[in-house]
């Protein structure tokens, strides 16, 4: 109640407003390293499937490169879901849920596909990945009022990103 | 500064007089020279009346980069939250 009176009081006069933030209020944000972090999952993927393909290749050489890849492939999926955390969770607030309430889901979306992108190998699972990341990009842009652009990345594994144009 | 204040929460401050010190524990608010205005906790005084400032939460700023903060820029003392659904009194977080 006195909540909702001070609210009122404090659109027609709005008192000071003060940070009491955990992190260094540095207003920071942008979606583009969970993008890429979410290509590089896919790359490790790929890495692995050819290394496995490999008939050429000594077996000690290709355990090492899947173990390597394995523990990319870790650490990048990781960096998603830290990254989208940070963004939906420091950055997002009552405006921005307001004009994009699908975005509660659409987080919850990225860490459930990261972890799966951890569980496994499938391509489609990484590809998914990029594709939510993308559209969290979307809705991450839109928020500032900045247009996106959708272009193919110029390096493997060459999927489309979701870029801003500024 | 969670589990402290939610975001959107407003704050009932009591200004600090002149001379008057806020003490350790007390949530404050502080005209920081390079974080504007913010709510932090006093974590302690140094010998020479410079005031260390800390968040509540694991993930808050550093101390080190809260860095020191001189008596003028303690501003005021926080003594109600009004969020949305309570009101609660803001406590010395080290009297508890």
């Amino acid at each position: 109640m006195l909540y909702s009176v001070i609210k009122a009081f404090d659109r027609v006069a709005p008192v000071a407003e003060a940070e009491a933030h955990c992190d260094i209020p540095c207003k920071i944000y942008d979606p583009a390293v969970a993008q890429i972090a979410a290509l590089s999952v896919v790359r490790m993927m790929d890495i692995m499937k050819e290394a496995s393909e490999k008939t050429d290749a000594d077996a000690l050489t290709t355990a090492n490169t899947l173990t390597r890849c394995v523990l990319q492939k870790e650490e990048e999926a990781e960096k998603v879901k830290k990254e989208i955390r940070v963004i939906w969770g420091d950055y997002f607030k009552a405006p921005q849920f307001e004009k994009h309430p699908n975005a509660h889901d659409l987080a919850h979306q990225i860490m459930l596909k990261a972890s799966a992108c951890k569980q496994g190998t499938s391509r489609a699972d990484g590809e998914a990945l990029v594709d939510l990341v993308n559209q969290f990009a979307a809705v991450f842009w839109d928020t500032k009022g900045v247009a996106t652009e959708r272009k193919t990345c110029p390096y493997p594994p060459s999927l489309e990103v979701v870029r801003p144009v500024l | 500064m969670a589990p402290g204040l939610d975001d959107g929460d407003f704050a009932l401050a009591r200004r600090l007089a002149p001379g008057q010190t806020p003490r350790i524990g007390d949530v404050v608010l502080v005209s920081h020279p390079r974080f504007g205005p913010i709510i932090k906790m006093v974590d302690g005084v140094t010998d020479d009346g410079l005031y260390r400032l800390s968040g509540t939460s694991p993930a808050s700023t550093s101390r080190e980069d809260l860095g020191l903060i001189q008596p003028q820029d303690m501003i005021a003392r926080l003594v109600l939250r009004i969020s949305p659904g309570a009101i609660k009194p803001i406590s010395n977080l080290k009297d508890q």
